[in-house]
């Protein structure tokens, strides 16, 4: 039973993480675990904006997953939501086992850059980004 | 396939007449996910993650040794009785997703609130979200195995119950105990003032 650790990420040490998504349009990128916790965050949003953040974008991934079974056979992987608004586009890519990158940018900025670098920064950092399951 | 997944749905029988959306609550670790995947009589839909080490210290698994994953949108089942077809909508448990009910509880007619006795306090958060929205609610206790069982008028208390909120128990493994629970909310609902008309 390990519930008396703080969250691993209390002062946020894995910031420097989300620097190569200070892109030209990006507002804030936060790093969320599978369950909805907020691993990381860019400096350009609070703690507490950041976890409500986390916990909707867990939900919007998952329900893409359950979706996935709908719109092909057992296989259809998630790759990657995005949800655009009048306001706003936001991203959500897989990263590493468990864990997930959520961006939110101007509804004008360069999506296809976006998603590069966000793929890139999932693929280089995979290990580093996952996050373990809880062993009871 | 797409389409066999189709081919495996049970389509509402003509007789349904009126349908009826509820929300299926409770603390996490309750039960929720269980509850709806029992009683449902098409393939639920879940959205179940792995519980990570992210939640230490935030998601407490003091007392439930097996589960490993949680909730974090939504759970969705159908049951029909007679007539009625009930659209349940499971919650996910933890106060993080709360901000989301807003939208889950769009259109709900009531709420069945679960609750394990082991950690009744876990509920307070989750019965003031359901009573905040204006929902009539039952509570139904989910007997664990090894929990201990304590007499109903000791729960009511603990719960802080109205004397006319009925209270009731289930096992959320077992499809006819779960569907007991539902019909008591559903006579609540359409015994009360808020009535199903």
């Amino acid at each position: 039973m390990s519930t008396t650790a703080p969250p691993a990420d209390g002062n946020n040490k894995l910031t420097w993480m989300l620097s190569s998504l200070d892109l030209e349009g990006v507002r804030y990128s936060v790093l969320i675990s599978g369950d909805g916790l907020r691993m990381a965050h860019s400096e350009t949003i609070t703690r507490d904006a950041a976890d409500a953040f986390a916990a909707a974008v867990s939900g919007v991934q998952s329900l893409g997953k359950a979706l996935a079974g709908m719109c092909g056979d057992e296989d259809n992987r998630l790759r990657q939501n995005l949800i655009e608004y009048d306001q706003a586009l936001v991203l959500v890519t897989a990263a590493g086992q468990n864990a997930m990158l959520g961006v939110c940018a101007e509804p004008t900025a360069d999506a296809g850059l976006i998603v590069h670098r966000m793929n890139d920064l999932a693929s280089r950092l995979g290990n580093e980004l996952s996050s373990q399951t809880r062993r009871p | 396939m797409g389409s066999a997944n189709l081919s495996e749905v049970a389509y509402l029988p003509g007789t349904v007449t009126r349908s009826v959306k509820l929300l299926v609550a409770g603390h996490f670790g309750a039960g929720k996910t269980t509850f709806v995947g029992s009683v449902s009589e098409i393939r639920p839909l879940r959205t179940e993650e792995p519980i990570t080490e992210a939640s230490v210290g935030v998601d407490d698994l003091a007392g439930l040794p097996r589960k490993t994953s949680t909730t974090v949108a939504m759970d969705f089942g159908r049951r029909t009785f007679g007539g009625v077809a009930l659209y349940l909508f499971g919650t996910p448990g933890q106060q993080r997703f709360l901000p989301m009910w807003d939208e889950l509880a769009r259109g709900a007619v009531g709420a069945l609130v679960l609750v394990d006795t082991r950690r009744l306090d876990h509920s307070d958060e989750i019965l003031s979200a359901v009573e905040k929205r204006g929902l009539p609610y039952t509570v139904a206790v989910n007997e664990f195995d090894g929990a201990r069982r304590y007499p109903a008028e000791e729960i009511r208390q603990a719960l802080d119950l109205a004397p006319s909120t009925p209270l009731t128990v289930c096992d959320a493994r077992d499809q006819a105990s779960s569907a007991k629970a539902l019909i008591v909310l559903v006579e609540h609902l359409t015994s009360g003032p808020e009535m199903l008309a």
